[in-house]
């Protein structure tokens, strides 16, 4: 049902790192109702950015080292990361600002 | 892929139907839109017990009903519930029977077999055709510019419903003027109007598997809206700094761990004074009167919108 690719630490570099497209990385855990409520949202916008956004998420109770990495100290949290390297963080949780914040951002 | 509600057999409806029907009549789960099921320590849904997960895809997979749906049915239930901690470390819960009797009543009307995916598109055409009718309770706190933005939604809708296609061009349009008419608003009653408003400004198919989260924070003012009918018109203003308070606090921006940096009530001293600890204990016995003398008035919105459900259920 969803089209967010679930990232892990085993398979982050070739899904993330070698992205020839920017990605939208969606921290999360399963606990989280939150998380769980913005998902639909970042589902709806996958087939929107398909040409320009890879969107992925990360539970970061499977993979501390990637929280670690990224210093995630509370999630929801949506980064926005070229080659691996965090170059923005988007704060909007509906989907009509999030779009217009990535308008914002992506080449 | 299409649902097929119990997979089209009334063997399956019942068996997944009727221990949840003995469950709820036990009053042992609790209504829930994120659908519990053996979180931790939160009583499970009735949703969530029907396909014994919380997970939206393996619901569906498992009562061919779209989660969408399920989610919203929890959240109208949850809008009338009063749900307290009862002294052996359960829970209780202080309803109305019109709103309790739903648990179960929105099943039941479920055909096995049909498909219910456009439920919940027709419920918020519904919810959005109501809020623009000048008979809306809030609809004085609307402004010009947001029911502006609100009609174009609703002509789109109406235009997708009926099958005709919109570019992303169109709706580029009404989000900028949704958020535009989401900026300037500064009536404190129409912020969750406009949030909601701003929100659902997007191809009502796609909007559905987010409704009930966008839903619920715009029920919830509706709601407390009808209270001030039975408030002194000092208790209603008070109402009105809260609800300044609460905009000011859900707009402030918040660093990577979720902290404030500065004080964003500072320039607000009547809401900082209405959200204190000391007036919320001097108002709590008054407040929860006023609750309890608004009650019929709120379970008849929230039987007014359950009954919306059954008939675009029966009507699917």
């Amino acid at each position: 049902m969803s089209d967010i690719t679930a990232v892990d630490e085993a398979n982050f570099d070739n899904e993330v790192v070698a992205s020839d497209l920017p990605v939208l990385i969606d921290f999360w855990a399963p606990w989280c109702a939150p998380c769980r409520a913005l998902l639909p949202t970042i589902e709806a916008l996958a087939p929107m950015y398909a040409d320009s956004l890879k969107i992925v998420k990360i539970d970061i109770d499977e993979n501390p080292a990637l929280k670690e990495k990224f210093n995630i100290q509370s999630i929801p949290q949506l980064y926005l990361t070229k080659a691996g390297e965090h170059i923005a963080r988007l704060t909007s949780r509906t989907r009509t600002q999030l779009a217009a914040e990535l308008d914002d951002l992506l080449p | 892929m299409t649902l097929q509600a119990f997979g089209g057999s009334p063997a399956v409806k019942s068996q997944l139907l009727e221990p949840v029907r003995v469950l709820w009549n036990a009053r042992a789960l609790a209504p829930d839109a994120n659908l519990n099921w053996k979180s931790d320590g939160q009583p499970n849904s009735i949703s969530g017990a029907l396909a014994e997960t919380h997970d939206r895809g393996e619901f569906e997979q498992r009562t061919g009903i779209p989660a969408d749906l399920a989610q919203l049915c929890e959240q109208l239930i949850a809008a009338g519930v009063r749900k307290s901690e009862a002294p052996d470390g359960g829970f209780s819960l202080d309803a109305s029977d019109t709103v309790l009797v739903f648990g179960t009543e929105w099943l039941d009307a479920i055909r096995p077999g049909v498909d219910l995916s456009l439920v919940v598109p027709h419920f918020a055409r519904h919810c959005l055709d109501l809020l623009l009718k000048p008979n809306f309770a809030l609809a004085a706190h609307i402004g010009a510019d947001l029911r502006g933005v609100g009609f174009q939604i609703l002509s789109f809708w109406d235009r997708e419903l009926a099958g005709q296609s919109t570019t992303r061009g169109d709706w580029r349009g009404v989000q900028r003027a949704a958020m535009t008419a989401t900026a300037k608003d500064t009536d404190p009653w129409s912020y969750r109007v406009a949030t909601f408003i701003e929100a659902i400004a997007w191809p009502v198919q796609s909007v559905s598997r987010e409704f009930a989260g966008l839903f619920e924070p715009f029920l919830f003012n509706w709601l407390l809206y009808l209270e001030t009918a039975f408030m002194t018109d000092e208790e209603r203003i008070d109402r009105e700094h809260l609800l300044r308070g609460w905009k000011a606090m859900a707009t402030a921006p918040r660093d990577e761990a979720g902290n404030i940096d500065f004080d964003p009530l500072e320039s607000l001293p009547e809401s900082s004074r209405v959200i204190s600890s000391d007036h919320i204990m001097r108002t709590m016995d008054r407040m929860t009167a006023v609750r309890e003398a608004a009650r019929d008035r709120k379970d008849e919105v929230i039987r007014a919108l359950m009954n919306t459900v059954l008939t675009l259920v029966d009507s699917a």
